[in-house]
């Protein structure tokens, strides 16, 4: 497996989050908001319910805090006092960030902790079972491992294709001969990868959707030239393909298909190949070949390893 | 191999716009090396155009250019010179 060729991002805090999560989460600011840029870097939620009793083993301050009506209501039983030294205490670990559900005005001592120590806390509409289904959601998108590439990423036959090598060696035009050929275009130039569950998903930076640069031409909208069936939002990357030019490194192009190389993108072992360019090899077919090619394999069927059989069998030796 | 790096500033007063971004690629075009630009962290291709327009450069932003490659100072000292030159642009 070769190296990773990508680069790595931005911590995610409450700011993130107030930005990114759904409408329906109801999620506003009432307290703290300096400590808005503190680092939330776990994708679960904690209940704080025991370190509001005082005890305080287990909270991890990196995890987002909810405070539920149970919670609250046993804060309410505290004669005042108590109750702020609790909440102090609780605030003082440095925690990322404190959400308060139902929509209910959060208790005074509350915000002037949260205030003190600079701990955000959040209000949220939801009740707390679906407040907390819905913060995992957001945080499960906004951890996901995420990169990204100088790259062209296209799908052909349903599969992502995505097109690695020097600039000019002819990326944006092989995206153009597949997009003509009827696929379809996901990024042109950068391609933002975020990782979900097994798979390396793909899109293009919002400025640069649908845009493809053709050396000659300028800067096209495939989906004003080809129309919406020749552009797609996101795909997975299936298949990752270096284009090199003809002669350079010649020796250590695959001849025979039987070595399956792979490259690593945020973690997953992505199938490889090198294809030499030079004009008059037509790519559109190279690289449409390549996805059928790599369905086959998917199914099960290796067409070199086959070939190898049918040698060996010829050779007079043990198949396989 | 040699590596070269600097940080330049966007002096004129449409910021590296598309034109601007088209004179840096031909420019880097040029040279052997392999040339990087960053900006808060957001890297490109100092080749491609789109790349570059991803960056949104504005008047003021800070832009580290790098390359790697024969002819790696000339062609972060090239590109310096266009960023002070305004992209040739009045202002």
């Amino acid at each position: 497996m070769r190296e990773s060729l990508a680069t790595s991002p931005a911590p995610v805090t409450a700011r993130a989050l107030l930005t990114d999560a759904p409408a329906a989460l109801g999620l506003t600011v009432v307290a703290g908001a300096p400590g808005l840029g503190r680092p939330i870097t776990h994708p679960r939620i904690q209940k704080s319910g025991l370190a509001l009793a005082g005890h305080m083993v287990g909270v991890v301050p990196s995890r987002l805090q909810i405070l539920g009506e149970t919670e609250l209501s046993f804060l309410e039983t505290l004669p005042p006092d108590e109750r702020a030294r609790r909440v102090r205490s609780f605030f003082a670990l440095g925690l990322c960030g404190v959400v308060v559900t139902r929509g209910v005005p959060p208790l005074e001592v509350l915000v002037d902790a949260a205030d003190t120590l600079e701990v955000p806390l959040l209000s949220a509409a939801e009740r707390s079972s679906g407040t907390i289904a819905g913060l995992h959601a957001v945080l499960d998108r906004l951890l996901a491992p995420r990169s990204s590439m100088h790259g062209v990423l296209v799908e052909v036959h349903g599969l992502g294709l995505l097109l690695v090598g020097p600039s000019g060696i002819g990326k944006s035009e092989c995206a153009l001969v597949v997009v003509e050929r009827g696929h379809l275009l996901v990024a042109d130039d950068r391609v933002d990868l975020v990782r979900v569950g097994d798979r390396a998903i793909g899109s293009a930076p919002m400025l640069l959707r649908h845009h493809l640069e053709i050396r000659g031409l300028g800067i096209l909208n495939v989906r004003d030239l080809f129309g919406a069936t020749a552009v797609r939002d996101e795909s997975a990357v299936d298949l990752l393909i270096e284009l090199r030019s003809m002669g350079e490194g010649d020796a250590e192009i695959d001849r025979l298909g039987l070595d399956d190389e792979t490259t690593e993108i945020l973690g997953l072992a992505i199938p490889t190949l090198r294809i030499p360019v030079h004009p008059g090899r037509d790519m559109g077919v190279l690289l449409e070949v390549a996805a059928r090619n790599q369905l086959l394999r998917r199914a099960g069927h290796h067409s070199a390893r086959a070939f190898a059989g049918r040698l060996a069998a010829g050779l007079g030796l043990k198949e396989g | 191999m040699n590596d070269s790096e600097e940080t330049f500033t966007v002096v004129n007063a449409l910021g590296l716009h598309a034109r601007a971004a088209m004179k840096v690629v031909q420019l880097a075009g040029r040279f052997e090396s392999e040339v990087e630009l960053e900006r808060e962290g957001q890297r490109a291709n100092g080749k491609s155009v789109m790349g570059l327009l991803l960056l949104c450069c504005a008047l003021g932003a800070r832009v580290t250019v790098r390359a790697k490659g024969a002819d790696a100072a000339a062609a972060v000292a090239a590109i310096g010179a266009l960023f002070a030159a305004r992209f040739g642009e009045d202002r």
